[in-house]
């Protein structure tokens, strides 16, 4: 799969987007943890709980989106479609984060609020199995790159690609949650308002290639794993 | 009103209150506090609960098995099994791990069916196509074991609580829709677990899996909301202190609440709130009277004077009497108020009630049906998954939340900015109305008169006339008088110096001047000698001082215009007529942006007085109103009932005591300045405070509750009765089903809580 390293690039470079709305979070985490060492190990157990949400869903998605190339009629090209509109949302919500496409309101954080008052027993929890659970519920929060992600991992009409789609997305937002939870705010304001327009760019950027692949195979034929830049 | 006159009507509404009480016994779930909706109702005491440790919840379990009587009660009694899983794990871990042991469950259950949802996708994908392989049917068999293996602890722990909901309410004697899904949902995995011991035939686990989840968590987020909804309710709880500094005997201890009983010395520091009612014994001290005057100035309290429970000590160290045990004092009574609120169920919950009971025996016949249509179709695979798609999106809940939901959020979001509802039925008339009926005095006019105008008479010092006429209002009490006086304080005006003054009823103040020069200094005084009578007063008076007959008609031609729309007071002395001042009734600050909106937002206002017509027709002109002026009380009763027959909508507001009948026959009577003592009161909205620019924004939130009601039933309706024509059907999935009551439950729920937001004018 080309896209691949942008999949990855997405979830790191998202992950401020992710810090925004699940730092606190992982902070809750951190202040309840015995030792350092402590931890980092509820920290990698919320991220555990929160790929394992996110490689549910890609496969669902797959799944849903492979169920689709066969009960639609062979003659539409579902896959192609499916990267189209993926490739719609994903140039949307990086539009929106870039700041280029103003939203009425921005409501993005009020699920995350709502979650919160739910979620604060169980990240305050002591142990593992919380931490790991908590990542779980996080994983299921309503989130703009979460959905175009899932919209990314539908258009693999797979299974496995798509849980793989996923699984890699959320291991790429992993390194920067953890060293939030870890070691508290490790990037100044400056620094992660820079790092917030390149992730808004990059997710514009893969959302622009997931177009571009849709249409190519709509109108070449040419298959979905195809470079989309060599033809 | 005085605070003696207060306290004195306090008491006299005791019995009235207690009565009251007893009438409307709530019949409230044990988690969320809300009413219970099978009508039944508990010979407990009237309450909202606390999500309280388990060790009460026992108690009160306990107390009700006790009393003797009561309904087959055996125990605490939830709304929803939203509710009953909340409550089931608090009660057995205690309050703290509440959220966490339920979160844990619910996590725990959410990572199996997970699993069991990809290993099953993956059967399906698997599924497709040629016949399999040896090694592949090895494989899948072992898939079938895995979603099994995934599966079982799911059931376990969500299961669990939801039989035990079916079998609490099958006790009563009532089948639930918990019963139902409970059947379902076991029967699904039953024949799953036969279909992977056997080998063949195909497996539901998954179904069952996310049936539980979705379901558990649908109802779980339900009952957030309901605690959200009285989440105003228990901010009014949390104003009465639990302890209580108490001196007996010279001695200070502190006591519960519950034990404070009337004509305890209670001591309350600054900074604390008020336990109960009484009276100041000692000390003094500002008090803010907020959360139950809406009145956000602070008030001087002394000995003597009535204090309100509820109310905040703000610097001084009070001894108060106490006048009312623990549950009889001012905020006691407006915390019931809004308990018997919730509780009072309104056309739409008692149309929902009517439907939800037929709704259940209807589910399970189609449920049957289905099941045996597409057994003889299919096979039994088929039928179940088809049956059980029909429990579960044919489950009422977001039927029987649409209306309560928006109501409890309302009357909770209105009780926040210190608007009592006595019921939502008040809100749903509130927004039909069209014609808004304003009593006059007390009402848009404060009842105290304010100066309008003063006339100086030709030739006249204007500053010996002010201090002449300063002098004289201070010897009396009359209200216009002390209107001229407070006018006169304003602006700095002294007083001339007076011996003798004479009180004449009716007419006015004569006082002798003291000395040839008027206190002033400015004043070359040839006119005034000490020793010269000098008038305040009537034109009655003037004229039989002989003052009125020296006074210049022309100069007055604009004077007699006034006269006839305003009292009017005369200065004069030495047979001349030297000043005349107009006063005027002074309109409450929020009247007027009140009326304003009303008329913008194609509302009629009218004013029903029993003033003279011109002091009616010029207020009424000044409003932008209509007016009724001249009216006996039974007059106003009439002009009500008329506006009542034509069909119209007609709001009475008016002050809570004089116009208690107009209240009462109006479609909803809105009345102010109940914040002493709320249970005196049955007008259908009581402003604890008197201002009436509170008035558009409970207008527009009754309009927002009513499209919320709307809105929340139409969806409800149409989602449940498409929802069971598609599943009866078998083009649902189960799976998809509980997915989407899950969200149309959200919905509604969400949509409710809306309007328990909005700005804040909320009691500190």
């Amino acid at each position: 799969m080309i896209e691949w390293p942008f999949l990855i690039m997405a979830g790191m470079l998202g992950s401020s987007h992710c810090i925004g709305m699940c730092g606190g979070f992982a902070l809750t985490l951190a202040g309840s943890s015995r030792s350092p060492w402590n931890n980092l190990g509820r920290q990698m157990a919320y991220t555990t709980g929160r790929l394992f949400t996110y490689s549910t869903l890609g496969g669902l998605a797959g799944f849903v989106g492979w169920r689709l190339t066969k009960l639609v009629p062979s003659g539409v090209h579902v896959a192609a479609v499916l990267a189209i509109v993926a490739g719609l949302f994903l140039l949307y919500q990086g539009l929106v984060a870039a700041g280029v496409w103003r939203r009425k309101s921005i409501g993005a954080g009020e699920g995350g609020c709502l979650a919160g008052s739910y979620f604060g027993a169980i990240l305050r929890a002591p142990g593992f199995m919380p931490a790991f659970l908590a990542g779980l519920f996080t994983g299921l929060l309503p989130c703009g790159l979460l959905y175009g992600m899932i919209a990314l991992a539908a258009s693999t009409h797979d299974l496995v690609y798509g849980l793989g789609t996923m699984a890699i997305f959320g291991l790429g937002t992993a390194p920067v949650m953890i060293a939030t939870g870890w070691g508290g705010s490790l990037l100044n304001l400056a620094v992660r308002k820079h790092i917030f327009r390149i992730a808004a760019w990059s997710l514009v950027l893969t959302g622009a290639i997931s177009v571009v692949r849709g249409v190519s195979f709509l109108t070449h034929g040419i298959g979905p794993t195809s470079c989309p830049f060599c033809h | 009103m005085s605070s003696v006159a207060r306290s004195a009507l306090l008491t006299a509404s005791d019995e009235q209150r207690r009565e009251s009480a007893e009438a409307v016994a709530v019949n409230s779930c044990d988690y969320c506090g809300l009413p219970l909706s099978d009508g039944e109702t508990r010979a407990a005491e009237t309450r909202i609960a606390e999500p309280r440790p388990a060790e009460s919840r026992d108690a009160d379990a306990r107390t009700s098995e006790a009393g003797e009587n009561g309904p087959s009660d055996d125990g605490p009694r939830y709304c929803c099994y939203g509710c009953r899983f909340a409550a089931t794990v608090t009660a057995a871990q205690g309050d703290a791990a509440l959220a966490r042991s339920l979160m844990t469950r619910l996590g725990l259950a959410l990572f199996f069916t997970m699993n069991v949802m990809v290993f099953t996708m993956f059967l399906w994908s698997q599924q497709e196509g040629e016949p399999l392989e040896r090694g592949a049917a090895t494989f899948y068999s072992l898939g079938r074991y895995v979603c099994l293996l995934f599966s079982a602890p799911v059931l376990l722990l969500l299961g669990g609580p939801l039989v035990e909901d079916a079998a609490a309410e099958l006790k009563r004697g009532r089948p639930s829709i918990s019963g139902l899904l409970a059947v379902g949902v076991l029967a699904a995995f039953g024949y799953s677990l036969v279909s992977v011991f056997r080998g063949a035939g195909d497996v539901y686990f998954e179904v069952s899996c996310m049936v539980l989840v979705a379901v558990t968590l649908g109802r779980w987020l339900e009952a957030n909301g309901k605690l959200k909804t009285t989440a105003a309710l228990r901010a009014l709880q949390r104003l009465l202190p639990d302890q209580v500094r108490v001196i007996r005997e010279g001695v200070e201890s502190m006591v519960a609440r519950e034990a404070v009983q009337p004509g305890d010395c209670v001591r309350v520091v600054a900074g604390e709130r008020l336990p109960v009612d009484g009276v100041v014994s000692r000390n003094r001290a500002s008090v803010d009277e907020q959360a139950v005057t809406g009145e956000s100035v602070p008030v001087v309290k002394e000995p003597g004077d009535a204090v309100y429970s509820g109310t905040l000590n703000l610097d001084g160290d009070l001894w108060i009497e106490a006048k009312t045990g623990a549950d009889g004092g001012t905020m006691q009574n407006l915390i019931a108020a809004v308990e018997r609120a919730v509780a009072t169920q309104d056309r739409y919950q008692r149309l929902a009630t009517r439907i939800a009971a037929w709704f259940l025996p209807i589910v399970a016949v189609i449920a049957v049906g289905t099941l045996g249509f597409h057994w003889y179709r299919t096979d039994l695979g088929a039928g179940l998954l088809a049956s059980l798609a029909v429990i579960v999106i044919a489950c009422p809940c977001a039927l029987g939340l649409a209306t309560p939901m928006a109501l409890w959020a309302a009357v909770g979001r209105a009780a926040r900015s210190h608007v009592l509802l006595r019921d939502g039925d008040t809100l749903i008339r509130l927004a039909a109305a069209r014609v808004f009926c304003f009593d006059k005095t007390g009402t848009l006019t404060t009842g105290q008169v304010e100066v309008w105008r003063m006339w100086i008479a030709p030739g006249e010092d204007e500053t010996t006339v002010r201090e002449i006429a300063m002098s004289l209002a201070s010897a009396s009490t009359h209200p216009l008088a002390d209107a001229i006086r407070r006018h006169g304080e304003q602006r700095g005006w002294r007083p001339a110096r007076i011996a003798d003054p004479r009180l004449l009823a009716g007419r006015g103040v004569i006082g002798r001047v003291e000395s040839g020069r008027v206190v002033g200094g400015r004043v070359e005084s040839g006119q005034l000698s000490s020793g010269t009578d000098a008038y305040l007063g009537s034109r009655r008076l003037m004229s039989e001082s002989g003052a009125c007959e020296a006074w210049d008609e022309r100069q007055s031609a604009e004077l007699s215009a006034a006269a006839a729309e305003h009292p009017f007071t005369f200065i004069g002395w030495d047979g001349r007529v030297r000043g005349a001042i107009a006063l005027a009734e002074q309109v409450r600050p929020g009247v007027r942006p009140a009326l304003a909106w009303l008329s913008e937002h194609g509302r009629t206002g009218e004013i029903l007085t029993g003033d003279q017509q011109p002091r009616a027709a010029r207020l009424a002109s000044e409003l932008g109103v209509g007016f009724h002026a001249e009216l006996l009380p039974e007059n106003k009763l009439t002009v009500i009932s008329e506006h009542v027959a034509s069909g119209r909508g007609v709001v009475m507001v008016g002050d809570g005591i004089n116009d208690t009948p107009a209240l009462a026959a109006a479609d909803v009577g809105i009345a102010l300045g109940c914040g002493a003592d709320v249970s005196r009161y049955t007008a259908g909205v009581c402003l604890l405070g008197d201002d009436l620019a509170v008035l558009p924004w409970l207008v527009q939130l009754a309009e927002q509750t009513v499209r919320t009601v709307r809105w929340n039933l139409f969806w409800a309706f149409a989602y449940n009765t498409a929802g069971i024509a598609i599943a009866a059907a078998g083009w649902l999935n189960p799976i998809v089903a509980a997915l989407a009551m899950t969200i149309s439950s959200l919905m509604v729920v969400s949509n409710s809580l809306r309007l328990g937001r909005g700005e804040e004018t909320e009691v500190r």
